[in-house]
């Protein structure tokens, strides 16, 4: 067995250089002295006119492969020039194709001309071409859309298994969910290139096309975001706030209450929820300890204002970022279809607190004593800790902001906005606040989220190759039509990604979830008839981002806050979560499936 | 035997405050030495996005207070239940609960730790999410771990 490996080992390495060596070779084009030249052109799409990129084309003229020239442009020259290629030609990103053939002299209009088309994942087919068009003595020209057609093979099956794969890994946290992403990515990449090297069947994606799926703007929008936080906290803005909002409380807890809801929510909105908690948990428990009143009181209407707040800007919450990016929508585009319906969610979520809290309130110790030794230790304890940082932090937070808000002015992508600000607050950092670059970016980039982001890109992306997601969309698509209780599709499928998309996050990772659905809501928003001003996006960042609060694990603050809270010697079940977080999440979507249906396609 | 310091190792759940009434009880029946120590435990970030490293920091300096806020109130209370001021101590320390303690108990020569029973106060993260080991477990490797008496209450 020791040897029996690393012979077989041996023999696919060696097998796959033979094969790329094979692959290498140029055919020698004769181009006959007189000849006729035809071009034939055109689109590898989908049914849905998506583009069919890396498809392999041959052409076939009486029954023979014939030599393909392609063409190209010279960038020196400025004009485009021909070469000899192999048989085959392969279409752009954008699905556009073009082949060249040269035949003898006035056998063009005569010949039998076929293409054939190749692409894993697809069935190999042979398309007649009729009628090419005369532009010139001895040039003829045909344009041919072509339009392959899926074949379920083992490609698809294994990207099927493997996203499956990779939701049970993380749910059931039997691996860190980084590790899944990058197992399934890798494992993905291994197939294609080991096994579709023997077999086509198992050809998934290749390395380029793996590449072109990670969406960088993601990830630089997140890591200039990490370090804007990173920077702004050394400042101790977020405790002082909180601090700031007891003091305004003059003694007051439901008072309290409210002003740490809205300013959570507002922070949540430009910053990470998990930071925001992370940092804003410690001094509520600390009121809430010393007030004699359960900290939970206080952690509940927060950690939902949190998630709540996160869901009003294209920066507030990770799905938020990655539906902006795919669906190109700017900060300007969620402002105003998201952060109208979030602020009335904040509402109902203050008048449900006041219900589920109100009472304990009342039990608060608030002897003028206490609130005033409460007030004495929280101005010791969180106080801002760099002036002259924290004046830069906000004038550079401000400046990104307006950033963001022009970005689609500028057709400048997010991240841009992003960096800028991380790179200018890391400099002010450095010289005002003695700080260590590399430690910085080591310590304040959460890379291994990063990583689980670029990985998952790659998995989806495989699904997305294999027809995976396309079968999953077209099946939304048939349910959404169905004409269930008599509604339009486009309403069905609001309803259905708004509540799908809250149950889903509030189970599972709404992260992955995300990555997902973008492709099968980009698919929904072209085939559902009426469907306008991108509603089905905005049903899915509402879904995503609400369903947070549907359970403790629906979203890493609740996780964050809930350990604190834990050592903080105030731990909390499954359930105790649910029965306050499940009903705010039930009512923010009967809202928003109100606000989807009703108000928004007013306004727009 | 003497019983001259007792540590109490609390978080301030009501497990642990039933914990301090005991050994505040013991502590004034023997004219001991009391200490409260909180130890600072941030196992649960491994939980949050990312493996919660990039966050450690801020998570060890808010429960550094939210610690702060838990020892005191133990200590006042200590105090109202006629305690000398003197003889009631708080303490802070980092890292894993029963290696904390252990090290409290050498470094304070202590007779004996009081804790509570750390089933009563799991929430769903420690029963679920962080603690692979059980509590009959820790309480064993507590005790081999530590040289003195343990109390769990």
């Amino acid at each position: 067995m020791k040897i029996i490996l690393p012979v077989i080992l041996l023999l696919l390495i060696s097998s796959s250089f033979i094969s790329a060596e094979n692959h290498n070779q140029e055919t020698q084009v004769e181009i006959p002295g007189e000849y006729d030249k035809v071009v034939l052109t055109g689109k590898t799409q989908s049914f849905h006119g998506e583009p069919i990129h890396e498809t392999k084309i041959k052409v076939i003229v009486n029954g023979k492969e014939q030599p393909i020239i392609t063409r190209e442009a010279d960038k020196e020259l400025g004009t485009e020039v021909e070469f000899a290629d192999n048989n085959e030609v392969v279409s752009a990103s954008d699905g556009e194709y073009t082949a060249i053939i040269y035949l003898p002299k006035n056998t063009a209009e005569k010949a039998d001309i076929k293409i054939h088309i190749e692409k894993p994942t697809y069935k190999s087919r042979e398309i007649e071409i009729k009628g090419i068009t005369k532009i010139t003595d001895g040039e003829y020209i045909h344009y041919k859309d072509i339009t392959p057609e899926r074949h379920i093979g083992a490609a698809f099956y294994i990207s099927a298994i493997i996203l499956i794969l990779i939701y049970i890994l993380i749910s059931f946290e039997i691996l860190h969910r980084t590790l899944a992403a990058l197992l399934g990515a890798s494992v993905l990449l291994f197939i294609s290139y080991v096994f579709g090297h023997f077999n086509t069947d198992f050809y998934i994606l290749s390395f380029e096309n793996a590449k072109n799926y990670i969406d960088f703007n993601v990830i630089y929008l997140l890591m200039g975001m990490m370090l804007i936080v990173g920077v702004m906290k050394r400042t101790g803005i977020f405790q002082w706030m909180a601090y700031k909002s007891y003091q305004a409380a003059k003694g007051d807890i439901w008072k309290l209450a409210v002003i740490l809801m809205i300013v959570t929510a507002f922070v949540s909105a430009f910053l990470d929820n998990v930071t925001t908690m992370l940092l804003l948990t410690p001094v509520t428990i600390e009121i809430a300890l010393i007030l004699r009143i359960s900290p939970w009181s206080l952690l509940m209407p927060l950690v939902l204002a949190s998630n709540i707040g996160g869901t009003a800007t294209l920066i507030g919450d990770p799905p938020n970022i990655m539906i902006g990016s795919f669906a190109k929508l700017t900060f300007m585009d969620f402002v105003i279809a998201l952060t109208p319906v979030v602020i009335i969610c904040m509402v109902a979520l203050i008048i449900m607190m006041k219900f589920k809290y109100g009472k304990y309130y009342k039990k608060a110790n608030l002897t003028p004593e206490n609130i005033e030794k409460l007030l004495i230790r929280l101005e010791k304890e969180y106080k801002i800790t760099n002036h002259a940082l924290l004046k830069h932090s906000l004038v550079i937070l401000i400046f990104v902001v307006i950033l963001f808000i022009l970005h689609g002015t500028f057709h400048m992508e997010p991240s841009i906005a992003a960096l800028i600000g991380a790179s200018l607050l890391m400099i002010s950092a450095v010289v005002m606040d003695k700080v260590d670059v590399a430690h910085m970016i080591e310590r304040e980039i959460e890379w291994p989220t990063l990583v689980f982001f670029m990985m998952l890109f790659i998995v989806v992306g495989a699904a997305v190759e294999t027809g995976l997601i396309q079968l999953i969309a077209t099946w939304v698509a048939n349910v959404s039509s169905s004409g269930l209780g008599g509604l339009a599709p486009v309403v069905l499928a609001v309803i259905l990604i708004i509540w799908v998309s809250a149950i889903m996050s509030a189970i599972v990772d709404n992260i992955p979830f995300t990555a997902t659905m973008l492709p099968i809501v980009a698919y929904l928003s072209q085939v559902i008839p009426n469907v306008e001003a991108n509603i089905l996006w905005w049903a899915l960042a509402l879904g995503a981002c609400f369903g947070g609060n549907g359970t403790l694990i629906g979203a890493s603050a609740n996780i964050v806050t809930a350990g604190i809270a834990e050592k903080g010697g105030h731990p909390i079940t499954f359930i105790d979560f649910m029965k306050v977080g499940f009903p705010v999440m039930i009512v923010t979507l009967i809202i928003s499936t109100i606000w989807m249906l009703f108000v928004f396609p007013h306004i727009m | 035997m003497a019983i001259n310091t007792i540590i109490c190792a609390t978080k301030g759940s009501k497990g642990c405050k039933i914990a301090e009434d005991k050994a505040i009880e013991i502590a004034k029946e023997n004219n001991s030495k009391l200490i409260f120590l909180y130890v600072i435990d941030t196992k649960f970030m491994e939980k949050a996005r990312g493996g919660g490293g990039w966050a450690k920091d801020d998570a060890v300096s808010g429960l550094k207070n939210i610690g702060g806020v838990i020892i005191d109130i133990a200590k006042e209370k200590a105090i109202e239940m006629g305690m000398s001021p003197d003889d009631v101590l708080t303490e802070e320390r980092n890292g894993d609960i029963a290696s904390q303690i252990k090290n409290s108990a050498e470094e304070h020569n202590a007779d004996l730790v009081v804790i509570g029973h750390p089933e009563s106060d799991a929430g769903f993260l420690e029963r679920h999410l962080i603690s692979k080991e059980g509590t009959e477990s820790f309480v064993k490797r507590l005790k081999e771990k530590i040289g003195c008496e343990v109390m769990i209450v």
